[in-house]
């Protein structure tokens, strides 16, 4: 699986780079391709390219903040979930996320 | 920013989360983040009311956003009692550190330095090793040896 993403919290401060973490690790974990863009007080960190938004099989927005740049994910499916969610149970957030982008299919 | 042993609380005996943000406050104006603790204290609950800063495994990391806030840093707490505090896991919170951030020129090494505490928090090993350690002056230095990476 190919996965890119945004986080953002409120402050922009901690749970944002939390976030990212937890769920590039459970990406290793899953050895499935995870990247996971921060949008917090540092500005963009670990930006998502557009070559690497065509190639991902789904988008994970782990905020409920606004995010900007969404017109790279055009025509791809995306998620949104709870940014505390994703820091608590991140494995079980992408594996949710990758059955239901099957059932869409 | 180099986190020191004076920014160290040990042995903190409050008896609830509000109680807590109002010392954390006060230990604020004396380590010179702001003069103005009220604010600080009404920054911490504002963004603890949006949703509970408390993680797992006993830690919370309240944190404001302020213009009373004079520099960027924080400050780290551990709790004589533990605190009923909204976590992950519902387990009671025995350590904190609280952040704090002017609103802009934050200045990105110590936002880095922050965002490094708090990604710490997700290693086992980091909490594990933190509260082995009982004195102010180790338990600074090893902050400092994870955060400055």
């Amino acid at each position: 699986m190919n996965v890119v993403g945004v986080s953002a919290c409120p402050a922009g401060l901690a749970h944002t780079p939390m976030a990212a973490k937890a769920l590039e690790k459970a990406g290793k974990e899953l050895d499935w391709n995870v990247k996971i863009e921060q949008q917090g007080m540092m500005g963009p960190v670990n930006a998502i390219t557009q070559t690497e938004a065509d190639k991902a099989d789904f988008v994970l927005i782990a905020s409920d903040q606004k995010i900007t740049s969404m017109e790279r994910f055009e025509g791809k499916p995306v998620i949104r979930v709870d940014i505390n969610t994703c820091i608590q149970a991140p494995k079980a957030v992408l594996k949710k996320c990758a059955t239901a982008i099957k059932k869409e299919d | 920013m180099n986190f020191s042993a004076d920014d160290i609380f040990l042995e903190v005996n409050v008896a609830s989360v509000t109680a807590f943000l109002t010392y954390a406050a006060e230990a604020a104006v004396n380590a010179g983040f702001t003069m103005d603790p009220k604010e600080l204290n009404n920054s911490f609950l504002e963004r603890e009311q949006e949703f509970s800063t408390g993680l797992e495994d006993g830690f919370a990391i309240p944190h404001a956003k302020s213009v009373v806030i004079k520099k960027t840093g924080f400050l780290y707490f551990r709790l004589k009692n533990p605190l009923d505090w909204q976590t992950y896991d519902h387990k009671p919170v025995t350590d904190v550190f609280a952040l704090m951030v002017p609103p802009e020129n934050a200045g990105n090494t110590h936002l880095k330095m922050l965002a490094n505490l708090s990604t710490a928090l997700l290693e086992e090993d980091f909490k594990v090793k933190l509260r082995t350690l009982t004195s102010k002056t180790k338990i600074a230095d090893f902050i400092n040896q994870k955060i400055g990476e």
